[in-house]
């Protein structure tokens, strides 16, 4: 099942420069899993110990996965997920 | 051209009006996001302004810094911006700004903030952005925040109706460990400019309209040319719309990419 995911500018260093990838997993902590099989590192920038990092923002379809199941949130083919890190500069 | 919209003209006109009646807009650092979203608030018909920075302009600032230009290196960009503001203003008689060549701590976030319109975040450090935020909240004084590093950035404004969403309710706390968001990384001069505009926009909105203008997160990458909107809700356990923080406690404001 694939899922279109995209990887912000900081993260790309990760992806070989790419700004989407396509990935399976049935929810957005499986999705995770496989993205750091592909892409060794980047599970790590988005998680610690207790989920998704505080300063990271993960949306499914746009809507913010906080606000639906966290890491357990369902996915099927076509879904999009976009990963959003704090920015700070200005 | 002569024609500039009547209804465009009424508008600055009501804006004049409108923050005459207060300080006017807090515009917090005046750098890449600061410049543009300045410039358009004038142009728009904004004259009351507290402008704050404790920097003066370098020369590596000019491609972003769209307010200064050569003449200005090494001045304070507090005072450079008071001089080309009130050449763009449309009401240059009118234009009252208070300007304060210091950093916006907490020690003096709370008195800056109050009795103003609208506080404008262009601040490059995240410290100081939750910082502002705060400081709006507690001050009842809507914020338009915002953050860019090299080819992308995020905009969000946030009413003072003390209901939220806010900046801690998207990023929940200061970064650790993830250098590449800090203001170090440098920023594609339209990146700014795209999101400044945006902040200034935002802040009429607030200014005009009410709370309308809050509770959209917009995020923008400009080398694929997209600008996402997300409609926010208020994160159950955000210390700031939950009232947990009170007060300004310099402890809270410590961050890994304070510049």
């Amino acid at each position: 099942m694939a899922i279109t995911v995209r990887i912000p500018t900081p993260l790309r260093t990760l992806t070989g420069g790419a700004d989407e990838v396509s990935i399976d997993g049935s929810t957005v902590g499986e999705l995770i899993d496989n993205l750091e099989k592909k892409h060794p590192g980047i599970k790590e920038r988005l998680c610690d110990e207790k989920g998704v990092r505080r300063f990271v923002n993960v949306y499914a379809n746009e809507e913010d996965i906080r606000f639906l199941d966290n890491l357990q949130t369902k996915l099927k083919e076509g879904d999009s997920v976009s990963i959003v890190p704090a920015i700070a500069g200005g | 051209m002569t024609n500039r919209g009547s209804d465009v003209t009424a508008a600055r006109a009501r804006i004049a009006t409108r923050v005459e009646r207060s300080r006017g807009v807090l515009v917090v650092g005046i750098g890449g996001l600061g410049c543009p979203a300045l410039s358009l608030l004038a142009k728009s018909g904004v004259t009351r302004f507290t402008l704050i920075d404790d920097d003066s302009v370098d020369v590596s600032n000019l491609q972003r810094q769209t307010l200064f230009d050569d003449a200005d290196v090494g001045r304070a960009k507090v005072e450079a911006a008071l001089q080309r503001v009130t050449q763009l203003s449309p009401f240059p008689e009118r234009v009252r700004i208070q300007t304060v060549h210091d950093r916006f701590v907490p020690e003096n976030a709370r008195g800056l903030s109050e009795g103003h319109d609208v506080i404008l975040d262009g601040a490059d450090n995240f410290a100081t952005k939750f910082l502002v935020g705060d400081a709006g909240r507690l001050s009842a004084v809507p914020v338009v925040q915002a953050g860019a590093v090299r080819f992308a950035g995020w905009a969000l404004g946030v009413a003072d109706d003390g209901r939220g969403p806010c900046v801690r309710c998207v990023f929940e706390d200061i970064p650790q460990g993830m250098p590449e968001t800090c203001a170090a990384m440098g920023v594609l001069g339209p990146v700014v400019g795209v999101l400044g505009a945006l902040q200034a926009a935002l802040a009429l909105g607030l200014l005009l309209d009410g709370p309308k203008a809050s509770g959209t997160f917009f995020s923008y990458e400009a080398l694929s040319g997209k600008l996402r909107r997300r409609k926010l809700q208020r994160r159950p356990g955000c210390p700031l719309c939950s009232g947990q923080i009170r007060d300004l406690d310099p402890e809270r404001y410590v961050g890994a990419c304070a510049a």
